[in-house]
């Protein structure tokens, strides 16, 4: 930790950087998302094994829209993040200083986008068990026992959109469901208001979710949507060979038509 | 109504659940699953979660659920024909085990559904709830009832109150006349007993600011830079107003099909950008920190003012459920101190 702390401190103090993104002690034994602007305001700095919330979602709000150029404290859940943001040209590399952190909490200085796609490639996305096992009960189900499945899952949710708010890809000004001339989705949370809700959500992020997590960890009533996400991703893997977060340049397979796409997912 | 004191065993206590049910009543308590304590239907005592200090969700649902239909209507040649829901017909609820300050929650909702203008809908559900209530033995860091005139043993919003005094048994206080009605149907599970001073079976929770403090010091600090400074991290959900037992704030959403349709009502949040967007497109509320302004002050300067009670018991939920640990009582001692 000493090792991020002195680094943040100098960028500030270098003046190579105006704000320092990253986390300090919460509630209790939470931790939470700080901004750092001086060099002594460091000293309330902290990145321990609690600091998974995927902070990369503030790159796209006022504060960090405003600095002339900022740092992030990076885990590779952060640093996936950044590459597919400015894949989607929604950050530029001089403006972001990348302090990457390995899985384990080891600190491996600045990276440059070209240095962040190399950590990308050496600390991949990291499941949960508890995530693959749901995947693979998924998998075996037949395609009414699919639906039936997130129609249940999908039942508690009451539309606090905390998983949208919380995940750094969904950063439209507007989102679909805000559009109510014509009303795509419907806003009540019932079945049907929740089902189409979270399809709507899963098409726009299919291929391009980088498989942080945060949707589900901010979740007030626990739905597991990530593991839609992750399904999603590892279909568009499959069909296109794309894989969002890997690198700053990038095609996302919703958007682009090749010669050799397959088409014999229409059905 | 004067408080009266009694005893109840734990046996009578399931007995008295039972009865509940079969005469079909719906009984509404903590049920734990897949590790999330949220209010359940329950058919017996042993459903119900007495542990966990405060559901994910409050209790609000039960008399203002996330989505309901408040009338259909069809389109005539000439004409459209409005079907009210029949609220007459809404079952008797008791919601059980819930703790003092979901209780003292249904106060300030009440107040904005029926003040001045009156709900039928939520109104007639109020009526038909009946609040039991157990005190809190535990506190944790996000809970502070004691800075907002509540506490772990307060009977206000409660018709009964039960607080736990040994392993078999609840100090039992009736204190409206829905609880006495329970009282009356079921005698031979009560005990008499004088008045038991609570206190060492409540949980000890320190007072850290009162909510007059707060009222007093919103006025003036509108255009303070604190609110910038709190709400950075917030990222502008309705996690924290949606938990909330007091947070009453609606969208109306009709759905049509063809010649026929439905109005809902559902849950909206004052932390939401398009809240208060304008169809100009000009938002008065424009940045997160004006929301989070508009959350306290509702809470903390509106309310008082307009129908002189504040909108915040204390529950904490808000800050349990906050993605950025956005922890309401922190902020509102800052604001004590300015
Ligand atoms: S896992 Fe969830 S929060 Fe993370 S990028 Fe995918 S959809 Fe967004
Ligand atoms: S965070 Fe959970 S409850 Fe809220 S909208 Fe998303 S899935 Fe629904
Ligand atoms: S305070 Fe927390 S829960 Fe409320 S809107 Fe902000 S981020 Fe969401
Ligand atoms: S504002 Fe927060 S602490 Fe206050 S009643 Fe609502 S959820 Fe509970």
């Amino acid at each position: 930790m000493e090792d991020i702390k002195k680094l943040a401190r100098e960028l500030l103090a270098d003046n190579k950087v105006q704000l320092v993104l990253g986390f300090e002690n919460g509630t209790a034994n939470r931790v939470r998302p700080a901004f750092f602007t001086t060099p002594e305001a460091v000293d309330k700095l902290i990145y321990n094994e609690f600091c998974i919330q995927n902070i990369a979602l503030y790159l796209k709000k006022d504060i960090c829209q405003h600095a002339a150029s900022l740092a992030i404290t990076a885990n590779p859940n952060v640093v996936r993040s950044i590459l597919q943001l400015a894949a989607e040209n929604q950050i530029k590399e001089e403006k972001i200083k990348i302090i990457g952190i390995t899985h384990e909490g080891k600190c491996v200085g600045l990276l440059d986008f070209k240095a962040a796609e190399e950590f990308s490639k050496t600390q991949p996305k990291g499941l949960k068990d508890e995530d693959k096992a749901l995947i693979e009960k998924i998998q075996a189900m037949s395609l009414e026992e699919k639906f039936d499945y997130w129609v249940e899952a999908f039942s508690p949710c009451i539309k606090c959109y905390a998983c949208r708010a919380s995940c750094p890809m969904c950063y439209c000004g507007k989102c679909n469901v805000e559009s109510n001339n014509p009303q795509w989705i419907p806003v009540a949370p019932h079945k049907y208001g929740n089902m189409e809700w979270h399809m709507m959500r899963a098409m726009h992020l299919a291929g391009r979710c980088i498989n942080c997590g945060e949707c589900n960890r901010s979740c007030p009533v626990d739905i597991p949507l990530n593991i839609l996400s992750y399904m999603l991703s590892d279909f568009v893997l499959e069909e296109f060979e794309s894989e969002a977060g890997l690198s700053a340049v990038f095609t996302p397979a919703l958007s682009s038509y090749t010669m050799v796409d397959k088409e014999n997912f229409i059905k | 109504m004067e408080i009266i004191n009694k005893l109840i065993d734990k046996s009578a206590l399931a007995t008295l659940i039972e009865r509940f049910t079969k005469s079909g009543k719906e009984v509404f308590a903590p049920v734990k699953s897949k590790g999330i304590s949220e209010f359940a239907r329950v058919e017996t005592i042993q459903d119900i979660d007495f542990e966990t200090i405060a559901t994910k969700q409050s209790a609000k649902s039960l008399v203002f659920p996330k989505v309901e239909k408040i009338l259909s209507y069809e389109k005539t040649f000439d004409d459209v024909i409005v079907n009210n829901v029949d609220y007459t017909q809404f079952p008797e609820v008791i919601a059980f085990g819930n703790r003092p300050c979901d209780a003292a929650g249904f106060i300030p909702l009440d107040a904005i559904f029926a003040g001045e203008l009156v709900d039928e809908i939520f109104k007639a559900r109020l009526e038909k709830l009946t609040v039991i209530s157990i005190s809190c033995k535990k506190a944790d860091d996000y809970c502070f009832c004691t800075s907002v005139n509540g506490g772990p043993g307060n009977t206000t919003g409660s018709d009964i109150l039960l607080t736990e005094t040994t392993a078999d048994e609840y100090f039992v206080e009736i204190v409206t006349e829905k609880g006495k009605a329970i009282l009356d149907a079921n005698t031979d599970l009560f005990k008499d007993t004088a008045a038991i001073d609570k206190t060492p079976f409540l949980a000890k929770l320190e007072q850290q600011f009162t909510q007059e403090v707060i009222n007093e010091k919103l006025n003036g600090i509108f255009e303070s830079d604190i609110w910038d400074k709190q709400a950075m991290r917030c990222v502008g959900c309705g996690a924290c107003a949606f938990v909330c037992p007091a947070c009453g704030c609606f969208d109306i959403q009709d759905e049509t099909k063809g010649k026929n349709g439905v109005r809902h009502r559902c849950w909206d949040s004052c932390g939401f950008k398009i809240f208060t967007l304008h169809t100009s497109g000009h938002n008065p509320r424009e940045k997160q920190a004006q929301r989070w302004r508009q959350r306290i002050y509702h809470k903390f300067s509106y309310q008082p003012e307009q129908q002189k009670l504040f909108g915040c018991v204390g529950c904490g939920r808000c800050s349990r459920a906050c993605p950025s640990d956005m922890n309401i009582a922190e902020h509102l001692k800052e604001i004590a101190v300015l």
